[in-house]
């Protein structure tokens, strides 16, 4: 629970448009004419937050704090509230919570009340403790209120399914409280208690997300479908080479369209600096989106080609091979590694390589800008207004509480949109060209211009001495870095592609984990579990390669190294402990589902990876038949996981299931070309992401009961898929498949 | 020239190279049907055109005369109950970001007319749109959901 919100200053009331608002912080807490208050200001508006409303038909409005990307969290937010309000989901619809910001005594910029982000599967953990104590205050304001019209103790009362009931059999809906609870405040005494688990009647229980309809039948959910007055599309040609820019342009041909009505050139971004857009170029402004591609089609540019003109996918390998040639930055080193390499009975080593890879949400970028002298206005996708506001500051010199944010539904975030490069790009075309803008980026744009999943070159060394036990373990990793142009210290980078506390760390006395950085100009980011899909690829079909060599069950393999359950220290995000026991639980759960050791028909097999992924515990079980020409089929996967207390089970059961289409189409297809210094990917044509022919056909997944702290769930599901399809292949006779794209030969 | 969208017919006066999809959101303002990639590959701009479904970024204006389109807006008359296929969908809870669903549900219609009773290995060879959440497993538990729901449906009415 946060330490920061106290109950008094989180949540109040008033009344507005004849709903009761359950708002944030206390602006209206204490104001004597509340009672008055029957229109708050626009004004007054801007600086309280909205959480909920209740409207007199007794439905309830829940405005989510996090943007919602397809992870579940307008749903799973709203249980946590309206569990300790005592609503009624079945009465509860969404919207995104207004975005609200401040500075504070020491001019910092906090959030107003809640932090409003969505990235790193925090946004359970962040809002665990605090919507439900917001919940609880709410209640306490309507007990109250209920205490009054029913002439009743507020002892006697109890809050359920929207309505206050009795000891005596009396009841009350929330709806004809709102007045009476608008003028309620919370007593100096009061202090929330929240409700025992053993009687939550809403957290826990499985809940469909609320929007669903609205998504099937084709409502305006997403930024793309949003509309502004005025504004006109944008569509830019950016330098297709990395750092690149213009160098002549000749846009006589869309200026004569009609319907254009301006084309403004973009200067490249400085290189020095942390990013703001990604590539200079040519924006042209037009009526509709296909008057703006007509344009942009006739505009002939030369570029520059900049000072990547000579990088490649081959390149980048080929200097990732080098590197692994040198010593490099050692960042963790446990023991005597060179010792016991010295000491052992048996040496194995492993390489293994991963590409790049673009996040490709379907939606692609976009995003409202309206710049004036008065003002900034950004509608759009992004799972981090607090960054679009950074960078809209830049561009504009307004201060970050001044601007004006609404994100919308996301169609897809996986870390794409934790970066607000399309905002800083959309803010500075309508800056620059005096037009309120609908910025678009085509499907081509969106995989030439991202922050992409670093690729990298990892060698893996293990140590096994004369009883066979794992005496020495080295992972080496040689790879671009996730942190582009974010201000870091180059010897600062490997914490954000080596978590140096992962299996087997802690478990294995003489470990080494070493980093080489490679120069590269290719944008970098935060692909969805970011470098989790990596490393639980190559560490976990190490396990297997090391279970062959040495003659052991992959599975015993496993449990025999995590050894007794306990709690390791685990100092990266999803610490601050690592607890072997819940690790070789899913694991044994995943394999039991699977009836591990099972025979299967020839070309068929089971093969199992588990991993730990920002504090939440994944194992999986693929069943995987092998095709002809090198092809494979994955039938079934059994999941088992452990994310603490689960606030909804068919959010977790769909993300774990998501998560493993997913990985399966990342590891299997996908890949980002580079030739002379640019992308060549161009679309899902080169692009091969997963259909539903490939798919896994069936999906188990089974929800470990836990008393632990929630973890949040959208990222853990991912990174065991593709090792546990590599070991399946590999276990039913196939090739033992050491790269991505998987399907490659 | 003429055609008809979602019952309604409409005269058209423009560039007649400019794909249904931008016709669809920018000039009829539905923008239930979404725009992924441009080149016919991901299927989230399906609708139906004289019944068939067709990726509309892909089908240009011009070819449009006299011809009869339905979005997703109108799969299910406004007063009447949801198609079969967005029953499915929600009753098994299918979409997660949701951008792609549409394009999914109407693809998914027009599937079943051909294959009112399909196998998984009819889906796996006759459905192609691209979903980045990975839905996929779901979906194909809700197809045959709605091909039970459209069965009893057509049940009724006889």
């Amino acid at each position: 629970m946060s330490n920061e919100i106290t109950r008094r200053n989180f949540l109040t009331t008033s009344l507005y448009g004849g709903a009761l608002l359950f708002t944030t912080p206390a602006i209206l807490a204490k104001t004597p004419s509340r009672p008055e208050l029957g229109a708050i200001s626009d004004d007054a508006e801007k600086n309280l937050s909205l959480l909920a409303k209740i409207h007199p038909d007794n439905t309830i409005t829940f405005y989510y704090p996090s943007p919602e990307m397809g992870q579940g969290v307008d749903t799973s937010l709203a249980l946590l509230f309206i569990e300790e309000m005592g609503g009624d989901m079945d009465l509860v619809s969404v919207e995104p919570m207004p975005y609200r910001i401040k500075r504070d005594a020491e001019g910092k910029v906090t959030p107003l009340s809640v932090p409003q982000f969505a990235g790193g599967s925090t946004s359970i953990s962040r809002n665990y403790g605090l919507l439900r104590t917001a919940g609880a205050n709410a209640r306490q304001l309507l007990l109250q209120a209920a205490a009054t019209k029913l002439q009743q103790p507020i002892a006697s009362l109890n809050a359920e399914k929207s309505w206050v009931h009795s000891e005596d059999g009396k009841k009350i809906r929330f709806a004809d409280l709102i007045e009476t609870a608008a003028q309620e405040s919370l007593p100096d005494e009061f202090e929330p208690v929240l409700k025992n688990r053993k009687d939550w009647q809403t957290i826990g229980v499985k809940r469909f997300s609320t929007q669903v309809e609205k998504i099937v039948t084709g409502q305006p959910l997403y930024g793309m479908d949003m509309d502004y007055p005025g504004a006109k599309v944008a569509l830019m040609a950016r330098s297709p080479y990395l750092d690149g820019q213009v160098k002549k342009l000749d846009a006589s041909a869309a200026k004569k369209l009609p319907g254009v009505h301006a084309v403004v050139e973009l200067p490249r971004p400085p290189l020095d600096e942390n990013y703001t857009y990604l590539a200079g170029g040519v924006a042209v402004i037009a009526d509709d989106f296909w008057t703006a591609k007509k344009a942009r089609d006739s505009l002939k540019i030369e570029w520059d080609k900049g000072p990547h003109s000579n990088e490649s996918s081959a390149s980048l390998y080929q200097q990732c091979a080098d590197l692994l040639k040198t010593k490099g930055q050692i960042v963790r080193d446990d023991g005597d590694f060179d010792g016991a390499i010295k000491s052992a009975n048996k040496v194995i080593t492993r390489d293994y390589r991963l590409p790049l890879v673009s996040h490709a949400q379907l939606e692609p970028q976009n995003c409202i800008a309206h710049v004036t002298e008065e003002k900034c206005v950004i509608i759009g996708p992004t799972q981090s207004p607090g960054g679009a506001s950074v960078q809209a500051a830049k561009v504009t010199g307004f201060d970050r509480t001044e601007i004006e944010i609404h994100y919308t539904r996301l169609g897809g975030g996986f870390g794409r949109r934790l970066t607000s490069d399309h905002v800083a790009e959309a803010v500075t075309i309508s800056k620059v060209s005096g037009y309120p803008v609908k910025l678009i980026w085509t499907r081509e744009d969106d995989l030439a211009h991202d922050f992409y999943r670093p690729m990298g070159h990892h060698q893996v060394i293990a140590a096994v001495d004369d009883k066979g036990k794992v005496s020495a373990w080295s992972h080496r990793l040689a790879g671009t870095p996730k942190h582009y142009r974010r201000g870091r210290k180059p010897e600062e980078l490997f914490d954000a592609d080596l978590y140096v506390d992962d299996f087997p760390a802690g478990l294995v006395a003489n470990l080494r984990t070493e980093y080489h950085l490679a120069k590269s100009g290719m944008p970098q980011g935060s692909w969805r579990a970011p470098a989790h899909t990596a490393n639980a690829f190559v560490i976990q079909s190490f396990m297997d390669e090391l279970a062959e060599e040495i003659g052991q069950d992959p599975l015993q393999l496993r449990l025999d190294m995590l050894g007794e359950a306990r709690e390791l220290e685990y100092g990266q995000h999803g610490g601050p402990v690592y607890d072997t026991g819940r690790m070789a639980g899913v694991l044994k759960q995943a394999a039991e589902m699977a009836d591990w050791g099972r025979e299967l028909p020839a070309g068929r097999a089971l093969g199992l990876a588990g991993h730990f992924t920002f504090g939440g515990y994944c194992a999986q079980v693929a069943e995987v038949e092998l095709l002809e020409d090198g092809k494979f089929k994955v039938h079934k996967v059994f999941a088992a996981i452990d994310v603490g207390i689960v606030v909804n089970p068919e959010g977790v059961i769909a993300q774990v299931e998501g998560g493993i289409n997913d990985g399966l189409s990342a590891a299997a297809g996908q890949q980002i070309l580079v030739e002379g210094g640019r992308v060549i990917t161009e679309n899902f044509d080169t692009y091969p992401m997963l259909r539903i022919g490939d798919s896994v056909t069936e999906i188990d997944v089974h929800i470990m009961p836990s008393s632990a702290d929630p973890s949040g769930v959208g990222e853990m599901g991912l990174p065991p898929l593709a090792p546990a399809v590599a070991n399946a292949i590999r276990s039913a006779g196939g090739r033992r498949i050491r790269q991505h794209p998987m399907n490659a030969s | 020239m003429k055609f008809e969208v979602n019952n309604k017919e409409v005269e058209f006066v423009g560039d007649r190279e400019m794909p249904l999809l931008w016709y669809l959101r920018d000039t009829a303002r539905l923008t239930g049907t979404k725009f992924g990639c441009g080149i016919g590959s991901c299927g989230a701009c399906t609708v139906h055109l004289d019944g068939k479904a067709v990726r509309s970024c892909s089908v240009p204006v011009g070819a449009l005369e006299g011809r009869k389109i339905t979005t997703i807006e109108a799969l299910a008359a406004a007063d009447g109950p949801l198609h079969p296929v967005q029953q499915a969908w929600i009753d098994l809870n299918v979409p997660q970001c949701g951008y792609c669903q549409a394009g999914q549900v109407m693809a998914v219609v027009e599937f079943l007319k051909a294959f009112p009773e399909p196998t998984d290995a009819d889906i796996d060879a006759n459905l192609s749109n691209l979903c980045r959440c990975g839905t996929y497993t779901r979906m194909r538990q809700a197809i045959h959901h709605a091909a039970k729901l459209a069965k009893q449906s057509a049940g009724g009415a006889a």
